[in-house]
């Protein structure tokens, strides 16, 4: 652990859960998805989350990034409860405060690079145009993809496109950063070279990072692991 | 963000061309068919000059007469309309015409110039727009005096750039004195004509007697009503008159005729005249006319209506992932009805564009092949006002609805991608 790491470890929460639950109803069945989960990550805490396919582990990213709603519990971003939010107000806090990659990149293909990297800023009050693709630009930049700005998606690597993805989920300068298995689907070298990034920005920039992963590998490299195992908080 | 929404939406189109070539041909194709039906129809709700007041106007055109031994389908005599026809209740003007061509010789070039031989009331019952002088009157046509109307056409080509009025014009042996002249209307229209003068001037013994008996007549009228409420009333006395008509010879034993709207008289040219038909003038024209364009109306319609539903919704389900996108990343679910809202909305006036021309087209070949003799269509500012309306209205309803479901789909499944996953 860096001193930096250090330090960061010592200012306030970022995330707080406290007794999540998460519980899938049909007709006739109900799936306990999540349950008694209660976490803390730190301001500028690179994390992974681990655990065998089916445990839980995107379901609680997934709540991490007020993407779907727990079922019981708290949960407090930068001390505020998000839990009791409306729809409009929780789209604004992922719009201000967190980032998204996803394993299968999720680029929009009928748009350029720098038009998909633009997306998050789209939503947000007060930007005009220029500085939106100001601001694209430099998230583009800060992956190395300025010569690809123009291209679709579909001309580029897989790499590439998970470096898109992440200039996505970085233009909007997002303290909190949920990744899905970001390396999921692309081979070792191009494994790194994304791992790199994350590390770069959590590093340099402070990001703050929680990464669902299934590869030992890299949650080593991570300041520390949550291991989930049939919903529950193993580790 | 309209701005970018419309960015998007045209870098959708053009990234998907094949998509954007089938919506296109099933919108403009939609909107084609619901633009020449609604042309047809403003021209007969908005008539334009001179059949302003069509709304209280019926004509007395071709009759059926039946003798043992034939059936014959004319127009009458002037006497079957001066005697049978002018004296219906609920008849508030009253007009007769026949027409008749002449060759002349204008500035040395051989013309054929088209008569319209008609009363003074005709003016009165059809505002056409002078451009100098004024109509003959029902007292010149009376006396008849040698005066005539000319239309701008026919002043063109006898005296050019110069005023027209008090010069002469001769049509076969007879010379007359020009009063008016009237702005062109469009050939196609039963009232057009090149030359107008008082049909007293012609009109032989045997034309104010006769019925149809007596060799072919070529006479129609046309009646102005008070009110257009009274029309089915003076209908319903036009088919009650009939049995009372007196033929001169015995031959024909009883006619079949209708006192007809102008759209009653263009259902009954669009379909036909049989001589076998027994319900000739008794039937109503106009209603099947309008239930048969319905019926092509909602074919024509139907199939492209429903194939650009479809086509939306697999394009907005084919998008879930982007919805899903979008919404992780702050997007409303308002924000994202209003993005497909908009793109939708710029194909379908695409389309709609498209359309409008598609039916001007098909209008410009409905009224050159005469389907309709006595009118003229056009995609005119009113029409095309409707057009904008029906497309932004067909826009939204094909759109609206897969957009919100689409939009108010949770994020997870969204990513996953879309409704079924």
């Amino acid at each position: 652990m860096t001193l930096q790491h250090a330090q960061t470890l010592t200012k306030a929460a970022v995330l707080e859960l406290a007794g999540i639950e998460k519980i899938y109803r049909t007709d006739s069945l109900e799936t306990v998805a999540l349950a008694n989960i209660n976490i803390s990550i730190q301001q500028g805490e690179f994390v992974s989350i681990m655990g065998p396919s089916g445990s839980g582990k995107s379901t609680l990213l997934n709540v991490l990034g007020l993407l779907d709603a727990p079922s019981k519990g708290v949960m407090r971003l930068h001390g505020m409860d998000v839990t009791k939010l409306k729809e409009n107000a929780i789209a604004q806090v992922r719009n201000q405060e967190i980032g998204f990659i996803f394993q299968s990149f999720h680029l929009v293909n009928d748009l350029r690079v720098l038009d998909n990297v633009e997306i998050p800023l789209l939503y947000r009050k007060g930007l005009s145009g220029s500085e939106r693709k100001q601001l694209a630009l430099e998230a583009v930049q800060q992956v190395g993809l300025s010569s690809r700005t123009k291209h679709f998606p579909s001309q580029l690597s897989g790499g590439q496109q998970q470096r898109v993805a992440i200039a996505r989920a970085i233009v909007g300068k997002p303290k909190l950063l949920l990744a899905d298995e970001p390396t999921g689907n692309l081979d070792s070298a191009m494994g790194d070279e994304i791992m790199n990034i994350l590390h770069t920005l959590n590093r340099e920039h402070g990001t703050t990072i929680a990464m669902v992963t299934h590869d030992e590998r890299l949650a080593a490299q991570t300041d520390r692991t949550i291991r989930i195992f049939d919903g529950q908080q193993v580790a | 963000m309209l701005r970018n929404y419309l960015l998007l939406a045209w870098k959708v189109l053009l990234r998907r061309k094949f998509f954007t070539f089938i919506s296109l041909v099933g919108i403009s194709l939609t909107l084609a068919t619901m633009l020449v039906v609604t042309a047809i129809i403003d021209y007969h709700a908005n008539p334009p000059r001179p059949y302003t007041k069509q709304a209280r106007m019926l004509f007395v055109k071709s009759v059926m007469g039946k003798s043992k031994d034939f059936t014959t389908i004319n127009e009458p005599h002037y006497g079957f309309h001066d005697k049978y026809v002018r004296p219906l209740p609920g008849v508030e003007k009253f007009s007769i015409q026949t027409e008749s061509t002449f060759i002349t010789y204008p500035n040395g070039q051989k013309t054929t110039l088209t008569a319209k031989i008609v009363d003074g009331v005709f003016w009165e019952i059809f505002d056409f727009e002078f451009l100098e002088g004024a109509p003959f009157t029902e007292d010149d046509n009376q006396q008849r005096r040698m005066v005539a109307v000319v239309s701008e056409k026919t002043r063109q080509r006898y005296f050019g750039d110069a005023s027209a009025l008090g010069k002469s014009i001769t049509l076969g042996s007879k010379t007359y004195r020009i009063v008016g002249v009237a702005r062109d209307v469009a050939s196609s229209l039963s009232v057009s004509g090149d030359v107008w003068y008082p049909v007293s001037i012609d009109l032989t013994p045997k034309d104010r007697t006769g019925v149809l008996d007596e060799g072919a007549g070529g006479f129609t009228s046309v009646i102005l009503a008070n009110n257009a409420s009274d029309l089915p009333s003076i209908q319903a006395a036009f088919q009650a008159m009939l049995p009372t008509v007196k033929f001169a010879s015995s031959n024909i034993e009883y006619m079949q005729a209708a006192a007809e709207t102008n759209f009653g008289v263009q259902a009954q040219m669009f379909f036909g005249f049989d001589s076998e038909d027994k319900d000739y003038g008794k039937r109503d024209n106009a209603t099947r006319l309008i239930a048969l364009l319905m019926a092509l109306t909602l074919g024509f319609m139907a199939l492209p209506a429903i194939n650009l539903v479809n086509v939306n919704v697999s394009r907005i389900l084919e998008r879930a992932s982007e919805i899903g996108v979008r919404k992780a990343f702050g997007a409303s679910s308002t924000a994202l009805v209003g993005q497909f809202i908009v793109e939708n909305l710029v194909l379908t006036i695409i389309g709609g564009a498209i359309g409008v021309l598609l039916a001007e087209a098909v209008l410009l070949w409905i009224t050159s092949a005469g389907i309709f003799p006595n009118a003229v269509f056009h995609v005119n500012a009113r029409v095309a006002v409707y057009a904008l309306g029906m497309s932004a209205v067909f826009g939204l309803l094909s759109g609206v609805l897969p957009a919100w479901k689409m939009a108010r789909l949770p994020i997870v499944q969204s990513l996953k991608g879309g409704i079924n996953a």
